[in-house]
Formats: C-alpha cells, structure tokens, sequence
C-alpha cells in the first residue's frame, strides 16, 4: 500500500515537473501565436502575452493567398523533399559502410562524411558556391539549393546513424550475418527497420532544418516565385522596418507543417521502440 | 499499411494538396505565351512598403504600355539580403539589370572600383535628371570618379526619386498639453527634455540595439554644434572633405564632435530617452512612439507613411541650431538609396528609359504626394497640404534643406567599417563605458585605418 | 566484422561504394568551396574586384583584432548554454523520466521538439519581447513577484546580454537533448536495472553505471550537433534578431559575415571562417575520439 502511494505521488511529481518544462518551451510559440493576431502598437503597451483584443484574422488570409504563401509552400517542399529522402538513402548506405564494412583510411573518412559535413555552414561558403553553381548552369534552379543542403543533411544523418549501428548489440548482427545474406538485404531488410528511430529523428531534424533555411536560397535562386518560405518571410521585412504581425503569420504558417509532420511520425517512433527490438 | 497508416496518409496528401493549390489560385496562370522578343529586366530592389511600392508599381505599369513585350521581374527584399545576393552574382558577372546600390562605401564603391557599374551621365544628359531632380550637392553623393577612388564628385553611377531627411518627429498633443513650443535652440530643445521629464513623459524614444538610431542623432547634434563653432559654410566643407573626399588632412577629433558627443551622453545621464533604452530592439522604439509612450522620435523620412496612420497628432521640426537665431542648420539627409545599372546588362537604354519613368514621371510625384513620401522633384509646392499634418511639415523641412543648400550625411558611408565603428562606439558612449573624448578617437582611428587601406588612384 | 564477398579488393572498392555517394556530393558540394573559401584568406578582396595577395596578414590580424576576441568570448558562453547546459538538464530528465510509463508521451515529444520549428528570426524577434526593458516578459514577472529593483535592460549590457542570449540556447535544445536521451535509455533492457537493483545499488548508482554507458553515442552526437550549431548556424539568425551582435552577443560566424557583407573584406572573413572551422573541427573531432574510447 505504502509502496503504491509513493509510486504514485513521484509520477505524479514527475507530470506536474513535465508539465512546467512544456509550459515554458511553449511560451515563446504562444507569444508567437498571440502574435499574429495582434497590433505591433498593441503588443508594445500590454505587453507579448496579453490576448488580442481584436482578433485580425485577415493577417492569415493575406500571408496565404495575397502574399502567396501557398506557392512559396510549394516551393520548400520541392526543396526539402527530395534533399531529405536522399540524404537519408545516402546516410545509410554510409553509415553502414563506416562501421560494418572493412574499409581502408576509415578514421578518415568517418571524418570526412561527419564531421566535416556538418560543420559547414552555409554562411561561409556562399561565394564559392554560388560560382560553383554559375559553372554548373545551375544557378536559380531548385536544384542548385538541394544539392548543398543534400550534402550537409547527408553528413549530419551519417553522424547520428554511425552512432546508432556502433550502439547496437554485437550478437545482433551476427545473428544476420549468420544467415549468410548479402550486404544489402543486411542494411535494408534488417538494419534499417532497427534503426528506425535514429533515421526518423535525423529526418526529422534535416527536414526541419532545410524547410527553415533561407542564406542558400536567397542567394541561389532569385526568381522571386520559387522562393521557399523562409525566403518568402523576407517580403515582410523592409530595410527599415519590420511588419511584426505578418512576420509572426508567417512563422506560424512555416512552422505548422513541421509540427503536423512531426506528430505524424511519432507514430513510428513508438512502432520502433519496442523492446521486441529483437524478435 | 494498415487501416490507420492509409487514412493519416491520405490526410497528409490533402494537406500538402491544400496548400499547394492555394499557391495555384493566387498566382494563376504561370505560363504567358511566348512572344518572338519578348525581353525580360531584373530589377532587385528594396523599394517595398507603402512609401515606394505604388510608386515602382505605376512606373512598370507605364513603361509597359510603351513596350508591351518587355517584363520587368523585380525581386524585392531588405538591403542587407540584396547585399548578400549582389556581391555573388556581379563578382560572376551575373545577376539584375538594375539594382539598389547603398551608398558611398556601403556598397557603390566597391561596385565601382570592380567595374560593375554603368557611368550614367550620359543619360542624366540625355534626360535631364540633373536640371530637373534634387540639387547639385545631393547629385554628388552618387558620384565616384571613373576608377572609383573618389567619392563626390565624378560620373553619376546611382539615382534615386525620392527624398529622405532626419529630423524629430513629436506628439502633437504632448507638447501642447505641457504648453511647450517648438524649440529653436539646442538650449530650448533640453528644456523641453527636463520639462516632459518632470512631468512622467519620457522624452526620446531610442532604440539602443538598432545601430543606425545612435548616429543618425549624433549627425544631427553634430552639425549643429559645427555649424555654430566654424560657420555653416565650413562646416559643410569639413563634413564633405571627410565623408565623400576622405581628405586625409581632416581629423575627427575636434572641439565640436566631442561636445556633440558629451551632449548626447549628459542627455543619458538625465534620463531624456525611455527608460531600459539600450536593451531595446528596432522598431520597437517606434510602437512605443506611436503607442503614445514618448514625446519624440528622432528619426527619418521612411517612417512617415506609418506614422502619419498611427493613433496619434505628430509632427515633425529640423533639429534646432545650437543659438537660437542662428541659420538653419544642415539636417541629415539626401536621396534615397540610390539604384544603379549593371554593367552585364543587355538592354541598358531599355533600362535608362524606365529609370526616366520613375524618376520624373508625373504619376510618381502624385503617388509620393499621396503617401507622404519627399519627392526628388524639388522645390514642392505646399499648395493644398493640409498645414496641420505631419505631411506638411516634411514637406516644409525639406524644403527649407534644398533652400540652404547645406546638408549633413548619413556618417556610415564614411569607411567600409564606420557603421560597426559608429554602432558600438555608440553604445558605448550612451553606456556610460567610455568618455567623449574616447568617443571620437574610435572615429578617427577608423579614418586613419581607411586612409591607409583606402583606393588609390591608379597613376 | 565478418567479411562476405572474398577477395580483398573487390570488398574495399564495394565498402567505397556504399560511401560513395554521400562522399561525392559533400566533396563537390561543401568542401570544395569550403576549400575556395579558405584560398581567399590569402588575399584582399572586396568581392566584387580584383584580389590582392596578401598571404597570412589576414591570419595575424585576427590575434590583434579586439572584436574578434570579443566574438571569441561571446561563442564559449553559447557553447555552455547551447550544448553542455542541455546535454546536462537532458541527461538529468530523461534518467529520471524515461523508465516511468508516462501517458501522453506523444504530446510531450511534440512540444519538446517545437523550438526546433520556429525560424530563428523569429525566435530572436519573440525573445528580444521577452527581454524588453518596459514591457517585457521577464521584468513583469519581476514586477509581479516583488522584484521590481531587479528589472534590467537584459539585452541592454555587455553584462547580461550574451548570458540572455545563452538561456535562449537552453530552451531551444534542452527538449531536443530529452528526447534523444529518453529514445537511448528506453533501448536499454530493462533487466540490467533489474538486476543492479537487486544487487543493491542505488538510483545514482544505476545512472553511472548503466545509463550512461549505454548512452555514450548519443551523448557524442549530441554534443557534436549542439557545439556546432552553437558555434556557427543557430547563433547567427537568433542573434542577428535578438540584438544584431550588440553588448557582446556577436559570434564569430555573424562577425565574419559582417566582415564580408558589410565591411566588403572577404579575405579577412575568409581568415576568421578558418579559425572558426578549425576550432569546430578539433572539438569535434575531440569529442569523438573521447566519446568513443570505452
């Protein structure tokens, strides 16, 4: 009795614990949210977390259809798609080859495809890129801003598999290779279903990250209508000021969909989990 | 997939259909038919907002019905990204037809110096810019000598249609309500400090982490003690002897800077700006002014339109000669950014003659009139200019700055480096961690540094 | 590993192939230029003129250039905020939170995963609302509490703002940092636990012996990830929202920006670019090899 009691109260500690860390991770959104529906002026007199006193709604309606929020959504999604799905292909191949493969100069190239790949950031490449991408006829294409995002997300994948499949028990692998199946049905059949977890948290994350990036864009592709959202905020932005409401509309508007993706993909997350890892 | 999976599958798609159609209708229909010579102008620039926007608008509008099988593609985003998206594209030899080019070292003179520009004298000539727009002393901010080594004076790489001045914006029905008057001296303006102090009202609304607020003031505190310690005429000249000709015999460290400096900082030290104002963001200064939460704004043009919407009566008066009955003292100013022409271009009369469009059109005057915005058509008439509106007295002010001939600078376009140099020594000075004195000695090492460094002229 | 097809050769060139592909963009597509970039260094250059040789004149500017140091300073108080503080709190959490059977998980993970989602712009922008002198966040609960003396311009002074900009980085990752830790620690069996308990050891005990052990990969990755955004992409768009680089909250990464955008001397920024990336390359590579020995 005592025993259940005190189970009861920590998990119950452990939820209102829980439930304070959501609340202040989520304030800054809900300041966000708040607003997009509100007045700059209105926002500076009672402050980012009163509630609208009028509600403009019509701040969503232009950032869809005045503002074309929809095309630029298109747009990102040209974008991202395909870097992430490719990259994640890439990454496993990869990451496979790093640690279960015999492979010569290995320290080197466990650096090579991480860590180097990951620390570049656009900022600091963009000259030479954009000249690389001049000679490559490929400037102002999709393509252009995919392929670096391709190889920075490819990196960054590569990292967070190689650590999965170096965590993994041994005799798991023995097991497959007892089987005396070939590489790839060992990476695809079995590998991958594994490794779920790490490939959906590294999706999740490259995705994100390319949906939010905009240096690459900007500078790589100035036709105004294939701007990826992150662009399209800019239109908000002038040289002097800033539209605070339609830059907040237009925030949430990018984001939505990572989250209603986000919380999609939990599902298989869970799916993985399970300690039945091993049938 | 199983039941579950299909049906959150099928919901996902429509989603993604959702949005991507939204994109279809509003842009609707993508293709234009292909015509034989159907010719395209990449124009990047920043003109968005309601002060320049219609203005650009009704230019493409007109130019089109002249040449119906030319598009003008404008690419519209802040200055700095235009900046990141130029250096790339020109150093390849790609990019716009036309652009925004920010002034003097900010961007002009590397463009410049690289070639990238189109000498635009020719057509100035041709079309009669020079006689018609602005006044002789704003033509030279856009002027670079042909090896770009020389700033002020030379061929004309830039131009721009409409006008901007610095002054200080003011509750109406603050002022008038504590019974105070427009001051007329540097004296009479910190009067009206203490005495909107004394009674609650913050004085100044100054954003400390926007860079350009602390110079932009500090220019006009600067000219009017100049002007008062050497004469308005010599005082121009060693402004323009520094900002545009980068005369090296020239030094900033003189009486009249570190007063305008110590000025700024005594007024810190009285709590004439709002209250927490180093910790406050760009534009937020403005809401609080708008919000009715400080007397005065002491800002530019660009603000006008939305100001003029807002809730409260404002107006606008130059900042005051030092001694009241002294000459009118150079406010800063000029033109706006101005827009340039590349030299990749394919069609640089086509370019040149929508230029002429925007800048000497009618249209663009009537649209500048209706939303407050300084046209470069000088003198304006105030003929039908309501005098109790905001409108009026920019009009009045940048008529009087024409008149006089004499105008301050926006400090930044002085070096490469000046605008960090100018923003943190800013801060440093409002916050109380260095004199005056230290003040100005940062400036002049950032023009010895560029004396060294800057361009000589190929021998 | 066991090999499976023979003949020595013909594994080496299959292993290359597996890696191929992700080797081959990241060569042409991020170290090539990266490589272009690091020649600039060697020269001054506006961008948009001629290039003029300079060889390392760059490189020893940076040590007598004050506001590089000042940048170097403000990058180790993000790499504390932005990566060790919320590897620490996610370690801490998820230890105690992942074995308990928690409903409504799924809801949980969203959340912490939110600030991931926001674009930086607005994150800085939201946050300079929460920092602002009159009507900010943090000085009305001040204001509420009692505590009015403690009000401050948090972004006003080289005092507090890089620290303000520091707690940002907390909130952006310490829910991300949980998450992972929690999906690490639910991979471990539960009759490891089962058993050190009956053994006698306590909670603390466990978590030293058995949690973090088995969490080694993930706590390399994810310091690896949160040291480098901290050092380079994070930073650059918060920062550049919250406070422009003011009072000592610029980075390296928006200064060299700066340096090449504004001040037009890309040799020089192309200078700091390397610096920055060797340090980015030995912490990380040091984090690897420490994170990985047994």
């Amino acid at each position: 009795m005592m025993r259940n009691l005190r189970a009861r109260v920590t998990h119950l500690f452990l939820y209102v614990f829980l439930i304070v860390i959501a609340f202040i991770v989520l304030l800054p959104f809900f300041i966000m949210l708040l607003g997009s529906f509100r007045e700059h002026i209105d926002i500076i007199i009672r402050g980012p977390l009163a509630l609208p006193k009028i509600w403009h709604i019509e701040n969503y309606y232009d950032v869809l259809f005045k503002y074309r929020f929809g095309m630029f959504f298109r747009n990102t999604f040209y974008i991202t798609a395909p870097t992430v799905l490719v990259s994640l292909i890439f990454a496993i191949m990869a990451a496979y080859s790093l640690v279960f493969l015999e492979l010569p100069l290995r320290k080197l190239m466990v650096l090579l495809s991480t860590v180097l790949g990951v620390m570049i950031a656009s900022e600091f490449i963009m000259i030479p890129l954009y000249r690389l991408m001049n000679t490559l006829k490929l400037l102002d294409t999709y393509t252009a801003a995919i392929l670096p995002q391709l190889a920075m997300s490819a990196a960054f994948s590569t990292l967070i598999l190689r650590s999965f499949f170096l965590g993994l028990p041994r005799d798991l692998i023995d097991a497959a290779l007892v089987d005396g199946a070939t590489n790839w049905r060992i990476l695809w059949s079995i590998l991958v279903p594994i490794a779920k977890p790490a490939i959906i948290t590294s999706g999740a994350l490259t995705t994100v990250w390319t949906w939010n990036s905009y240096i690459i864009p900007l500078v790589l592709i100035p036709t105004p209508s294939k701007d990826p959202l992150a662009v399209g905020l800019l239109l908000f932005q002038g040289t002097y000021t800033i539209d605070i409401p339609l830059t907040m509309t237009g925030t949430v508007v990018t984001a939505l969909p990572m989250l209603l993706f986000y919380l999609f993909f939990q599902r298989h997350i869970i799916r993985g989990l399970t300690k039945g890892a091993v049938d | 997939m199983n039941k579950k999976e299909k049906l959150n599958f099928v919901l996902l798609v429509l989603v993604v259909l959702f949005f991507s159609l939204s994109g279809v209708f509003a842009t609707g229909s993508q293709e234009k038919g292909k015509r034989a010579e159907k010719i395209t102008l990449q124009m990047w620039d920043d003109y968005s907002g309601k002060t320049r926007d219609p203005v650009v608008k009704a230019a493409i509008e007109q130019f089109k019905k002249l040449h119906p099988n030319v598009d003008i593609q404008r690419t519209v985003r802040p200055l700095k990204d235009l900046t990141t998206m130029i250096i790339p594209a020109l150093s390849a030899k790609k990019g716009p037809d036309m652009m925004v080019v920010n002034s003097g070292e900010q961007m002009e003179g590397p463009l410049v110096r690289g070639g990238h520009l189109v000498n635009l004298d020719p057509y100035a000539e041709k079309y009669g810019w020079t006689k018609k727009l602005l006044n002789p002393s704003l033509w030279n901010r856009v002027r670079y000598s042909e090896d770009g080594t020389v700033f002020g004076t030379g061929h004309i790489y830039g131009v721009s249609f409409d006008g901007e001045l610095v002054g200080v914006y003011y509750n109406k029905d603050m002022f008038k309500g504590n019974g105070l008057g427009i001051p007329k001296s540097l004296d009479e303006f910190e009067n009206v400090c203490e005495k909107l102090k004394g009674v609650g009202i913050a004085p100044i609304a100054l954003a400390g982490l926007k860079d350009y607020r602390f110079f932009h003031l500090y220019a006009l505190v600067q000219a009017s003690v100049l002007s008062h310690d050497m004469g308005i005429e010599e005082a121009q000249k060693y402004l323009e002897d520094i900002v545009l000709r980068w005369k090296a015999d020239r030094s900033f460290v003189i009486p009249g800077n570190i007063e305008a400096a110590k000025i700024i900082q005594d007024w810190v030290r009285k709590g004439y700006f709002v209250k927490g104002f180093l910790g406050l963001k760009g534009s937020d200064d403005l809401a609080l002014f708008m919000a009715g939460k400080s007397a005065m704004f002491v800002q530019g043009s660009w603000y006008s339109t939305e100001i003029a919407d807002s809730n409260i009566n404002a107006g606008l008066f130059p900042f005051p000669p030092y001694k009241k009955g002294e000459p009118f003292s150079p406010q800063v100013g000029g033109a706006t950014t101005p827009f340039g022409m590349s030299k990749y271009s394919k069609y640089k009369d086509l370019d040149a003659e929508f230029m002429n469009i925007l800048l000497t059109s009618d249209t663009t005057v009537r649209l500048q009139k209706e939303n407050s915005v300084l046209p470069a058509r000088i003198p304006v008439s105030l003929k039908g200019i309501d005098k109790n509106t905001l409108y009026y007295d920019l009009l009045d002010d940048w008529n009087k700055i024409n008149e006089s001939g004499h105008m301050t600078f926006f400090l930044d376009w002085t070096t490469p480096t000046m605008w960090d140099t100018l923003a943190e020594g800013g801060r440093s000075l409002m916050g109380m961690k260095i004199t005056p004195k230290e003040f100005v000695n940062k400036l002049e090492a950032d023009y010895l540094n560029w004396q060294k460094n800057k361009p000589k002229p190929k021998k | 590993m066991k090999d499976i097809n023979g003949g020595k050769l013909h594994k080496y060139v299959l292993s290359y192939l597996y890696l191929a592909p992700s080797l081959i963009v990241i060569i042409i597509f991020l170290l090539y230029p990266l490589f272009n970039s690091f020649r600039y260094s060697f020269f001054q250059w506006d961008g948009v003129g001629r290039m003029s040789f300079v060889a390392i004149t760059n490189y020893i500017g940076i040590f007598k250039d004050a506001k590089f140091w000042i940048s170097f300073r403000a990058n180790l108080v993000y790499i504390l905020f932005f990566s060790f503080i919320p590897t620490l709190f996610g370690l801490i959490v998820s230890s105690v939170v992942a074995r308990a059977n928690i409903r409504g998980v799924r809801i949980f993970r969203t959340i912490f995963f939110t600030p991931q989602v926001i674009a930086s712009v607005a994150v800085g922008t939201i946050f300079g609302w929460i920092y602002a002198p009159q009507f900010g966040v943090v000085n009305q609960v001040l204001d509420l509490v009692g505590l009015e003396s403690f009000q401050h311009a948090w972004l006003g002074s080289s005092a507090t703002a890089p620290v303000a900009v520091g707690f940002i980085g907390v909130w952006l990752w310490t829910g991300f940092c949980i998450i992972i830790f929690v999906a690490g620690i639910q991979k471990i069996d539960e009759d490891f636990y089962a058993s050190a308990q009956l053994d006698g050891a306590n909670s603390v005990q466990q978590f030293f012996h058995i949690t973090l052990p088995a969490l080694k990969y993930e706590i390399v990755v994810v310091i690896i990830m949160t040291m480098i955004r901290a050092l380079s992409t994070n930073v650059f768009g918060i920062v550049s929202a919250a406070t422009g680089g003011a009072f000592g909250t610029r980075p390296i990464s928006l200064y060299a920006y700066q340096l090449a955008f504004v001040q037009h001397d890309i040799g020089y920024a192309s200078s700091v670019v390397a610096v920055l990336a060797v340090i980015v390359f030995v912490i990380s590579g040091l984090s690897m090899r420490i994170g990985e020995r047994e």
